[in-house]
């Protein structure tokens, strides 16, 4: 258990430690009890009141907090070991977005197929969309032998488009937005027993099948052929624990939403505190899991007893888990692969040919966006006195998608010759995220916010998420891979506080649901112009900087070798990249993956050079962004899906993909 | 006539919390010469070419080059100076030759300056001097290792430099690719003199290289400077430094000197 052996031995005080913790979680259950604020009324219809509020409510939440943490700490330390993999958790495998989307699809539909589906419970349906995510992620892991890295990018990957698909059935069935969208980030608000009661009972279930499967998970730890040779069986073992840990974390995610990381930090804290043996771990990561929880759900409801709507838990702890994520990395024993930026193939002859033809596509694509739709009566083509009609809803549009895509374009351009990663793409760098924190924060001190603040609040928090991960890429030496999962441990921080404020579910929550889903459809004349004119502005000088991208991708030691000030050179380049995202999200929102995938097929199509590459770039994701929101609104007509999900929904395949192609064979 | 030194270090120290890599290093090189870094790993030997590289700075002491301490120098000026290879080179995307070799003139033209003739020449001139002109249009990922190394040289003459510094060259490569790249430095280092055109006829280009075989050391350079525990045990000519006794100290190990049967040179061998 090479990656676990890695952890720093700590001194053993920590029982002491654990103890002081469960201290402090009840003294901030007491608080919570004294701060709440006190019913109104006659005094003994008050008091009795009070009594049902503690009994049936506040009791309950405590100990759902204490079982669902429990249950989510067991599921990780059973996942951590079965894959041998200290950064696995029922969030970073995507079990508990999957079971979410499962919920979600038999919320929307379960009422249209009547009784039939009806019938089936909602831990059931949890388990089924647990495990199908779970059996994907592990497919695509499979080829590198679930090697931990690789396992978390699918598994994250696959947690993108899952959330992605939710938040799509949730925006195209409006009446049910605001209460599904808590319940996902996961709030542990009780009305009587029923949650805890159900809890227990799977939770002693999975802890008694978790010692009959002592022996095989103590022998799992040792590589497969060991185990093998030990006369196990040990595809069956594995799935067997496997299968348990889907189950718990299912159930939590059943009852009280997605609540991250706990699966993540309970066994990796039970670790640090000198925690080694199976059985012991199975003591301690729940008890652990269990005393985070209810620390969390402690300060969410002492914070909120001000009177303000209470933070989801499960966003509290996606704030939390982040940045462990992040102080775990480093400790992963890691197969750098340099192999990850395999050559391109092939390059093109005159990329100046190359790039007229993209030209030519991007104004066919164009043209069809503008000209073809769907009506109630069929297709039609709008030609004269139809199209100028359609013209004003039409043509801004267009052009927002298209300047949208190109910055996205551009911007993962820079970020991949920043950073030296194929991958790298606002999207998966967390970058996204973080110009919707920067919103989110204007939006929560301003009171009315002008387009422009909005737009400089993202570009500030774009900016920093990208500086954060480049000074976290420099300290663990630029690993692509290992910043690729800071990038979406980035991602999921922001996306968690991003959620805490949905939760708020007032116009601001509106307004940043509008901005995550993308709003081309709210786009006038002036904006998409505004919009064009930003786009033109901030690629042409990356054309004058092309020296800089040839020479940055070649890393620090040799720009700097070369007489390059490469930490000026760097910072401009991430501004301008932070600035593109900034823009672009508030048209596409931050989920699209465009950023991503646009540079990635530049590189395919032989386009070698910095400059060409980020022209390409943009001119492919603009014809792409053009074409998502075409489909968008087309495919679920009348409905529409929108733009920035509609193309995570094919940029997310395209990423697992890659994923899936692996080093070898070129990513 | 006595030429200034090349390069002037006086009491230089790196240290990284906790640890001291290298402690109070004085020295002094020649323009026109080889200079071979030996030591065991851990010795400071990388550090100290990163130092003279200015890719870290040290943590006391000063570094001259050509009478100017590091610090004052401007960063494409430092460039047109000294070059420098690290031992992992990366990876090129998709580059050939040619673009990755036009890359040394970025000290020249800077940012947005015109790619004169003149540069354009440089680069073609040190294509040919590595021996590349039938590979100037290949990617450079499609070649071997050795003409890879050759590929990253030819960037750092294009620099047109007075002194390279090399980590580490011959690293990933097998016997034959080792010679080949070294006996190219070496050449290069006795040819560039007259061969560059730009120079006035004076010294040639020093080269400051870090090996870890000692014999390969010895065949490429002319002086050695052998560093343990992050201090310059001995430095001088390298046919002085092959003694028994010096190797014995420098690696820790008994270790055995005899003459090499066709090149007459010392060949260091372990006990």
């Amino acid at each position: 258990m090479a990656d676990v052996a890695r952890m720093p031995r700590a001194r053993r005080a920590p029982p002491l430690l654990w103890t002081g913790l469960a201290g402090l979680a009840a003294a901030l259950f007491a608080l919570a009890l004294l701060l709440r604020a006190p019913i109104p009324g006659d005094p003994a219809t008050a008091r009795a009141l009070e009594q049902v509020v503690l009994w049936q409510s506040l009791l309950p939440r405590a100990a759902v907090a204490l079982l669902a943490g429990a249950a989510l700490g067991l599921a990780g330390a059973l996942l951590q070991r079965v894959l041998r993999n200290p950064i696995a958790d029922p969030s970073t495998l995507g079990i508990a977005s999957g079971a979410q989307l499962a919920l979600t699809l038999s919320a929307i539909y379960a009422p249209l197929l009547g009784g039939l589906v009806g019938a089936v419970p909602r831990e059931m349906v949890a388990l089924a969309g647990g495990l199908a995510a779970v059996t994907l992620v592990l497919a695509l892991g499979w080829k590198r032998g679930l090697e931990p890295v690789t396992v978390a990018l699918s598994g994250m990957t696959v947690s993108l488009i899952a959330s992605a698909l939710s938040a799509a059935l949730v925006l195209s069935h409006g009446e049910y937005v605001m209460s599904l969208f808590i319940w996902g980030a996961g709030s542990l608000h009780q009305q009587g027993w029923g949650g805890a009661i159900t809890l227990l009972w799977r939770l002693v279930l999975g802890g008694a099948a978790a010692l009959l499967l002592l022996r095989p998970l103590t022998v799992l730890a040792l590589d497969d052929a060991s185990a093998r040779s030990l006369g196990m069986a040990v595809h069956g073992a594995r799935l067997l624990i496997i299968a348990v840990a889907v189950w718990l974390a299912a159930s939590v995610t059943a009852e009280v939403g997605v609540i991250g990381f706990i699966g993540l930090a309970a066994p990796a804290f039970a670790r640090l505190g000198g925690v080694r043996a199976p059985r012991a771990m199975l003591i301690a990561a729940p008890a652990l899991g269990a005393i985070l929880l209810w620390l969390t759900d402690g300060v969410v409801q002492v914070t909120a007893a001000g009177g303000a709507d209470a933070i989801p838990t499960g966003a509290a702890t996606g704030l939390l888990g982040g940045p462990l994520l992040l102080w775990l990395l480093p400790k992963l024993a890691v197969v750098e692969r340099p192999g990850l930026a395999a050559p391109a193939a092939r390059r093109l002859r005159r990329p100046l040919a190359g790039l007229a033809l993209l030209v030519v596509a991007l104004a066919a694509v164009a043209a069809l966006a503008l000209l073809l739709g769907p009506s109630y009566d069929g297709w039609s083509l709008a030609t004269g006195d139809l199209l100028a009609d359609l013209w004003p809803f039409r043509a801004p549009r267009v052009a927002a998608a298209a300047a949208a895509g190109a910055l996205l374009g551009a911007s993962g351009t820079l970020m991949q010759r920043l950073t030296g990663n194929p991958l790298a793409g606002p999207e998966v760098l967390g970058v996204s995220a973080g110009a919707g924190v920067g919103l989110a924060a204007v939006l929560l001190t301003v009171a009315a916010p002008s387009v422009a603040m909005m737009m400089g609040g993202s570009a500030v928090g774009a900016l920093i998420a990208l500086l954060l991960i480049l000074a976290f890429a420099a300290a663990t030496g630029f690993g692509p891979e290992r910043l690729l999962l800071g990038g979406i441990a980035m991602g999921a921080t922001g996306l968690a506080i991003l959620s805490a404020v949905l939760a708020l579910g007032d116009r601001r929550a509106f307004l940043l649901l509008g901005w995550m889903s993308g709003s081309t459809d709210r786009v006038d004349g002036a904006q998409s112009l505004a919009a064009l004119a930003v786009a033109v502005l901030l690629i042409a000088p990356c054309l004058l900087l092309g020296r800089w991208l040839d020479i940055l991708s070649l890393g620090g030691p040799v720009a700097g070798a070369l007489g390059l000030p490469v930490t000026r050179t760097r910072l401009v380049l991430a501004a301008g990249a932070a600035l593109m995202t900034a823009v672009a999200t508030f048209f596409v929102g931050p989920l699209s993956l465009i950023g991503l995938i646009g540079p990635h097929l530049a590189r395919l199509m032989g386009f070698a050079r910095g400059a060409a590459q980020v022209l390409a770039a943009a001119l492919i994701s603009a014809a792409l962004m053009v074409l998502a929101d075409w489909l968008g609104r087309t495919v679920a007509f009348p409905y529409q899906i929108p733009v920035g999900l509609f193309a995570a929904l094919v940029g997310g395949p395209y990423l697992v993909w890659l994923l899936r192609r692996g080093p070898a064979k070129g990513a | 006539m006595v030429s200034p030194p090349l390069w002037h270090l006086e009491d230089v120290r790196f240290a990284v919390p906790g640890r001291e890599i290298l402690a109070q290093l004085s020295l002094s090189l020649a323009p026109g010469r080889v200079y071979g870094l030996i030591g065991p790993n851990g010795s400071g030997k990388s550090t100290l070419l990163k130092l003279l590289a200015r890719q870290v700075s040290s943590t006391g002491g000063t570094i001259a080059f050509e009478g100017k301490p590091l610090a004052r120098w401007h960063d494409r000026d430092f460039a047109r100076a000294v070059a420098y290879m690290p031992q992992f080179t990366p990876a090129t995307d998709g580059m050939s030759v040619r673009e990755l070799v036009a890359l040394g003139r970025f000290p020249w033209h800077g940012t947005l300056g015109r790619f004169t003739a003149e540069d354009a020449a440089k680069v073609e001139r040190a294509i040919a001097r590595t021996d590349l002109a039938a590979l100037a249009g290949r990617t450079v990922d499609s070649l071997s290792g050795g003409e890879r190394q050759r590929a990253w040289v030819a960037l750092m003459l294009a620099q047109d430099p007075r002194c390279l510094l090399l980590d580490e060259p011959t690293s990933a490569l097998d016997i034959a690719h080792q010679s080949e790249v070294l006996d190219l430095v070496r050449r290069l280092s006795r040819e560039s003199g007259a061969a560059t055109g730009a120079s006035d006829g004076g010294p040639g280009m020093a080269v400051v290289v870090v090996l870890h075989d000692i014999n390969l050391a010895m065949r490429t350079c002319d002086e050695l400077i052998a560093l343990r525990g992050g201090r310059v045990l001995e430095h001088g000519p390298a046919r002085e430094l092959m003694r028994p006794d010096l190797l014995a100290a420098l690696y820790g190990l008994p270790m055995g000197v005899l003459t090499h049967p066709v090149r007459d040179e010392p060949l260091g061998y372990v006990l």
